[in-house]
């Protein structure tokens, strides 16, 4: 991948891309796998871009399908051994970002099945509903009420840790 | 008041710091690592299953009274055992401090290496299994039954070194086909246990080529 390309195509998407591999993984190893693996799916598949939407949208849609296959990965490997990793995720997965109020929340979405997280995300990027739809696969009529169910689970989750 | 999620995610990412992408560098590290060593443990499983398969077949087929058929399995085993231990060996002096790139290419060419290898040995082990079943099962106990079944073939009068020549120009027929085609078997064989790493190995080893071509204009 020519630095060119990743700094024109990827950097300024870089954002996009942290904050949904960040829901994806609980430690910064893993977090930098993903992250790469994330560019270089889009490096390799850049040829694939056919402008029916937006870069932002097509980095947002592959990164997602990148960040789901790898977790099925890594769920797959590590399933036998889920004890080996548990204080492992509890020491990192609150230290990723300065801001406690955002790391409780990242803890809260980590919590979510793997496709309400994409949603919750992207409606967090204020994205529509109907590229939220488009991203995730989901129908576009119930992504309102599935946004609604997710924050109310959210702020349960949340309830109590911030003020 | 209760921050909302909204509030808590945009004030959350004010911060620039947040969002700093890690350095990407050396992409393929981890992959490289994680493809030898599986295939390491693959290869190895594979060898013990010859090893473990070899004593256990050597002692069945004693026990069916066919120990010609039992002393060539074991001979055959025990000479792929060795040799493949060897050529597993050889993998660890392979230099792991070079790039993953030159790693990578030197853990494929150390591949095709062993590849060749097995599959000249194939060419003699297939038949040499096949003649010492049927030789091992004409010379045991259980050769009478052969003798019985061939009494009515045509030309059973002619006999080479107590086996009949209408049993041997078969059996010589299929020891050949099984030489002419031992490396090809071999490779189905190869494929079916290995297929998947292999073709994971050549495309990560495509990628990388991709990748440094790119990087370089």
């Amino acid at each position: 991948m020519s630095s060119d390309f990743y700094t024109a195509f990827i950097l300024p998407y870089a954002g996009i891309i942290i904050k949904l591999c960040r829901a994806y993984t609980n430690t910064q190893e893993d977090f930098e796998d993903y992250y790469q693996e994330v560019c270089l799916q889009i490096w390799k598949s850049r040829n694939n871009f056919r402008k029916e939407s937006s870069w932002s949208t097509w980095v947002y849609r592959l990164s997602l399908n990148v960040c789901l296959t790898l977790l099925k990965k890594h769920k797959r490997s590590k399933e036998h051994f889920a004890s080996d990793y548990l204080p492992e995720i509890a020491v990192e997965e609150s230290q990723a970002f300065d801001n406690e109020a955002l790391n409780q929340l990242y803890q809260a979405i980590r919590q979510l099945s793997e496709i309400d997280r994409g949603v919750i995300l992207l409606y967090l990027e204020e994205k529509s509903y109907q590229e939220i739809a488009d991203i995730t696969g989901t129908n576009a009529n119930n992504i309102g009420v599935r946004i609604q169910r997710i924050k109310l689970r959210l702020r349960k989750l949340l309830d109590g840790k911030i003020n | 008041m209760e921050k909302s999620i909204e509030d808590i995610w945009k004030t959350g990412f004010l911060d620039s710091k947040a969002l700093v992408a890690p350095r990407v560098n050396d992409l393929y590290t981890r992959k490289s690592e994680h493809i030898v060593e599986k295939f390491k443990r693959m290869f190895h499983f594979n060898l013990t299953a010859i090893a473990i398969g070899g004593i256990l077949g050597f002692a069945g087929l004693l026990l069916m009274q066919l120990p010609l058929t039992a002393f060539v399995m074991a001979t055959v085993l025990a000479v792929v055992y060795i040799v493949n231990k060897r050529v597993l060996n050889g993998l660890e002096n392979v230099d792991k401090s070079q790039s993953c790139y030159a790693y990578l290419q030197a853990f494929d060419s150390w591949m095709h290496e062993q590849i060749a290898l097995n599959a000249r040995m194939a060419k003699i082990y297939y038949p040499a299994i096949f003649l010492g079943t049927v030789l091992g099962i004409w010379f045991s106990p259980h050769g009478p039954f052969l003798y019985g079944w061939l009494a009515g073939a045509p030309g059973n009068g002619w006999v080479i070194n107590g086996i009949p020549g209408v049993l041997m120009i078969p059996i010589l027929f299929m020891a050949a086909l099984l030489w002419y085609f031992g490396d090809r078997l071999y490779r189905m064989e190869l494929n079916a246990f290995y297929g998947r790493v292999l073709n994971k190995l050549d495309e990560l080893l495509a990628d990388m080529d991709k990748l440094r071509k790119d990087t370089m204009t």
